[in-house]
């Protein structure tokens, strides 16, 4: 079964085509990361993805309850921790239960956030704002997960600690990746669409193996290329 | 120099304060008061509820246009309007203050909402969120910091035209004070009730940052 069905999508700003013709599938389960080069439309491809961006041409189907972990951190400055990581379940009418409480409590733990649950987003810095996000976006248990550059600002220890934690706790969650850094490449797994310029049009398509390095992975790449 | 007649001093208003200060004075204050507030709260909230309204049903360009229109006619026309259909009473004052203060709520409030923030806007879409959800986490927080101007810019805004009011066509309040005080040329009156309107706006500021800090501070910080 497909996940998500990409089929011949266009977008174009003015003169400027950034998405072209674009098609994929991503059958339930799956790991996709778009690796693809600052400012070649990756983000503008998650925002149609995800519905806030209704002006294109073509169409896609997104067949599961999904969720978005935006590039920026997008939290609300009037709301604490706590507050906005339940943000998504409030809105989605998900009953607050004692399991979901425990599911925050490891959030919390592995993110090295325990303890902030009650302060603002202008008291956290810029990597713990990717966390509290981070979290906001899981903790309404998607099936698909739409993931912007989510680790920009956090550091590469966290960053391990947080992909390890996502692999044992959402084996069998789909997930879409946006990045432009190689060294998430390995860490999430899965597939690679590569695309080597703008506009977003054809790819190459890479499997990366459970025990690729990064250098296998960049060889693989520069392969391809 | 003037005589004290003229431009009585500080002080002399400042001795004579117990002897304005009768039961008359407070009933005439708390008149001015009441239809400043009833006024300044029906612009407020009519003036925030229609911002929101055509904010969500993208008509507010053209009633920015219209309620500018509004802010060009002068008070005492509208004043005097208001006299000849509703006569002399509370209703006057009340109705010009609403009149003359939702526009400044209303444009305010719209070009506040125009500039809302998107990025959150996306995330109420995106986790499913309804135009009533919109609404309540970002619109109402985002009228917040507005409001608060909007506290003191209206109030202010709304006590002269009460005092405008009262003082075109009114038997009671500040401003019939302060026209009888003219009439009869008693300017260490007319002084002692401009030292009251300034004081209470004193007050009235001090109250209102007391609740702001208390209740919304939260919606005044930054991302």
């Amino acid at each position: 079964m497909n996940a998500v069905e990409v089929k011949s999508i266009c977008k174009s700003f003015g003169k400027n085509i950034v998405i072209k013709n674009l098609s994929f599938d991503v059958k339930k389960g799956d790991k996709i990361a778009i690796f693809a080069p600052s400012g070649s439309g990756k983000t503008t491809l998650l925002n149609i993805l995800s519905g806030i961006d209704l002006n294109f041409t073509g169409n896609y189907n997104i067949n599961l309850p999904f969720s978005v972990v935006f590039q920026e951190s997008r939290l609300f400055p009037y709301m604490t921790v706590i507050e906005n990581i339940l943000f998504g379940c409030k809105l989605k009418k998900i009953t607050i239960t004692d399991d979901i409480y425990q599911k925050i409590e490891n959030w919390l733990n592995i993110t090295s956030l325990k303890g902030y649950e009650k302060y603002y987003p202008y008291e956290l810095s810029g990597g713990m704002k990717a966390k509290v996000s981070l979290i906001r976006a899981f903790i309404v248990n998607p099936e698909i997960i739409l993931l912007d550059e989510p680790f920009k600002s956090i550091d590469i220890y966290s960053k391990q600690r947080i992909i390890e934690f996502i692999r044992q706790n959402y084996p069998d969650i789909t997930m879409i990746l946006v990045t432009h850094n190689i060294d998430e490449l390995p860490l999430i797994g899965g597939k690679i669409l590569q695309f080597s310029k703008s506009p977003l049009e054809n790819y190459n398509e890479i499997t990366i193996q459970n025990n690729m390095t990064i250098s296998e992975i960049i060889e693989k790449i520069y392969e391809n290329s | 120099m003037y005589p004290p007649y003229i431009i009585p001093s500080p002080f002399t208003v400042l001795k004579n304060i117990t002897k304005y200060l009768d039961k008359d004075f407070f009933i005439h204050f708390s008149l001015s008061i009441y239809r400043t507030f009833t006024g300044f709260f029906i612009a407020l909230i009519l003036g925030t509820f229609l911002s929101l309204f055509t904010h969500s049903s993208k008509m507010q360009n053209t009633f920015l246009i219209f309620l500018a229109l509004f802010q060009v006619i002068p008070g005492t026309i509208l004043g005097i309007i208001f006299l000849i259909l509703s006569g002399i009473g509370s209703t006057t004052p009340i109705v010009l203050v609403a009149s003359l203060t939702i526009s400044t709520v209303y444009i305010n409030a719209t070009n506040v909402l125009l500039k809302r923030n998107e990025n959150l806007e996306a995330v109420i879409k995106v986790f499913d969120g309804k135009n009533q959800e919109l609404i309540r986490y970002l619109l109402l927080p985002t009228l917040v910091p507005i409001t608060r101007s909007n506290l003191t810019l209206g109030m202010g805004l709304g006590l002269k035209v009460v005092v405008l009011g009262e003082f075109i066509g009114s038997q009671n309040g500040l401003g019939y004070l302060l026209n009888v005080a003219r009439v009869y040329f008693q300017m260490d009156k007319v002084f002692f009730y401009l030292i009251v309107l300034l004081l209470f706006m004193v007050l009235y500021e001090f109250v209102i940052n007391i609740i702001f800090i208390v209740f919304f501070q939260k919606y005044l910080y930054s991302e």
